[in-house]
């Protein structure tokens, strides 16, 4: 059975993120607060709710492109990124798609072979050899089969989230689902 | 297990995945205000988020505490200085200070954590092979998911090769390609376990010398985790590896650490280099047919040996052909530069790791 899916909580319906400081909290002030601490509690608080809406899926798209060590990492430069100028990029339409390539540029010194380690997985969670198949594809084509095939997203969202088209996308999918599949030896009517 | 290929994804996307909260961006992040915007101090560092100040800071802290803690360390060559023009000037770890990380590196993972060793093999710069391992021991359990990936190098085709390593209770399991096919196996032998011969990633925390001067070169995030990094700025002060099991033979050419807060390494790249000699063929056509040619021969020779006793004057006759085109064409050898770097990260520091033995594996004996 799979969890919840992620798109509810990227659409910022879902929970705040584990960790995040709850809203009331920050915005405990005193009548008299300085009108600059006000505004900083108050774009705190917005970070916050963009934080709670954006990072599962930027989080899921840089962890599919670069693992999950390396991924996380990317996420958490993107929104520090974020975090340090947030009055100029708060406006920004499409914020996931840059920070996801904010989060490109600042992997990309770094760049090692993608690495899908899971501590405790039990045996009967996923085939052992899928972390191994998934690294073995291109970049774009995880991007696509994770985002489209694991997690439910559309191509479109794919593509507003990741900068390419559509019909890439779509490509990729097609070509990354053959591929892994023919690694993993798996057939399913999907 | 999940029939769908789709939840087997989603399923080991979730698991694997570590949600990054605001707060830690947040702390995480030197700027602490969003508004202020103005041009960094050193504009070269502000790719690291300007995070200079604050890490220096931590880092002086901890260097005074390490000092503090070992009066008869010297005081000189601590904390971040200045040179001209503002710049940092990296400082140089002192002995008790590389030792106090390493013992506090050594006592953090003496129980349980895990790494991941990220490798690469140049030789005369021609990749011949990379590599992945996911290590991850609690006590004596041990598990190690590799990869090992062969790229086309003269004609021979691409290949890559995974399996899982693991060592539940004293007994030992493996999941690759073999007879069976792909499938768990348990092997029974009696020297099983240390046929696995699963690397100990911590070996390379001993390798750590003081004379090799360490500097501190800047901060960044490992798994989310504020560090700095120390370059081994003479790397003659360093011995040979001797970590046999995770490391080829030869002398380091490069060693990077990163500390964290704490003083615990998370993470260590360490490039080797050796001169090896590689035997070359010489290039051209008519060698390629006369080596074709001899080759021939002796398969036909061998073929033909147990026919005819007499042959041993043709072998020698294909003996001194050998001979000859060996000095002619074929010994050309040259020696060209072998560089392995290697990569090991470590999470998941003194948290205990599930390390269960598989539901179903078939039973074999001794083949290691």
């Amino acid at each position: 059975m799979r969890v919840a899916s992620g798109l509810r909580t990227a659409n910022g319906a879902g929970p705040a993120t584990r960790g995040s400081t709850p809203a009331g909290q920050v915005s405990n002030e005193r009548p008299n607060a300085d009108p600059a601490e006000r505004d900083k509690a108050s774009a705190r608080t917005e970070f916050e709710a963009f934080v709670a809406a954006t990072e599962p899926r930027l989080n899921r798209a840089l962890a599919a492109a670069y693992g999950f060590e390396d991924g996380r990492d990317a996420t958490a430069e993107a929104l520090a990124y974020a975090w340090e100028h947030w009055a100029r990029l708060q406006h920004i339409t499409n914020l996931p798609g840059y920070l996801f390539r904010v989060g490109q540029s600042r992997s990309r010194r770094r760049r090692q072979p993608v690495v899908f380690a899971v501590p405790d997985a039990p045996d009967y969670a996923f085939e052992p050899g899928l972390p191994g198949a998934l690294a073995g594809l291109t970049e774009r084509q995880r991007l696509a089969v994770v985002l489209v095939h694991g997690y439910g997203y559309t191509l479109r969202e794919v593509a507003e989230l990741t900068g390419i088209r559509q019909t890439t996308v779509q490509n990729h999918l097609s070509r990354g689902l053959q591929r892994l599949r023919e690694q993993m030896g798996v057939t399913d009517g999907s | 297990m999940a029939a769908d290929l789709k939840d087997q994804i989603h399923i080991l996307m979730e698991r694997g995945i570590r949600p990054v909260p605001a707060a830690e961006v947040v702390s995480q992040s030197a700027r602490t205000s969003p508004f202020p915007e103005g041009k960094s101090r050193w504009p070269g560092l502000r790719s690291r988020r300007g995070a200079t100040f604050a890490t220096a800071a931590v880092a002086a802290a901890c260097a005074a505490a390490v000092v503090a803690a070992q009066p008869g360390a010297s005081t000189g060559n601590t904390g971040a200085g200045r040179g001209r023009a503002g710049r940092q000037v990296p400082a140089v770890l002192t002995a008790a200070m590389l030792q106090q990380v390493t013992a506090a590196s050594r006592l953090a993972l003496a129980q349980s954590g895990r790494a991941i060793v990220v490798s690469r093999e140049v030789l005369g710069g021609t990749l011949q092979q990379t590599g992945t391992d996911d290590i991850s021991f609690d006590g004596r359990n041990w598990n190690d998911s590799f990869t090992m990936t062969t790229p086309a190098i003269a004609g021979a085709p691409a290949s890559s090769e995974s399996a899982i390593n693991r060592v539940v209770d004293g007994s030992a399991y493996d999941y690759f390609v073999a007879a069976d096919g792909l499938a768990w196996y348990h092997e029974v032998g009696p020297d099983a376990v240390s046929k696995l011969a699963i690397p100990d990633p911590r070996a390379l925390l001993r390798e750590l010398a003081p004379a090799a001067r360490f500097a501190r070169e800047g901060t960044s995030v490992i798994g989310g985790v504020r560090v700095t990094r120390l370059t081994a700025t003479n790397v003659t002060g360093l011995p040979t590896l001797n970590s046999p099991d995770i490391w080829p033979a030869g002398a380091i050419s490069a060693l990077t650490i990163w500390v964290d807060g704490n003083g615990v390494v998370r993470q260590v790249t360490v490039t080797g280099k050796q001169d090896v000699r590689v035997g070359m063929l010489a290039p051209g056509a008519g060698v390629r047919r006369e080596l074709a040619q001899f080759l021939a021969g002796v398969r036909d020779l061998e073929k033909r040996e147990h026919l005819a006793p007499a042959q041993a004057i043709e072998r020698e006759k294909f003996s001194v052909i050998g001979r000859d085109l060996r000095q002619r064409h074929l010994e050309v050898v040259k020696t060209e530069a072998d560089v392995t770097t290697m990569t090991i990260r470590f999470t998941g520091i003194g948290q205990p790791q599930i390390i269960r033995a598989p539901a179903h594996a078939i039973r074999v004996y001794g083949r290691g």
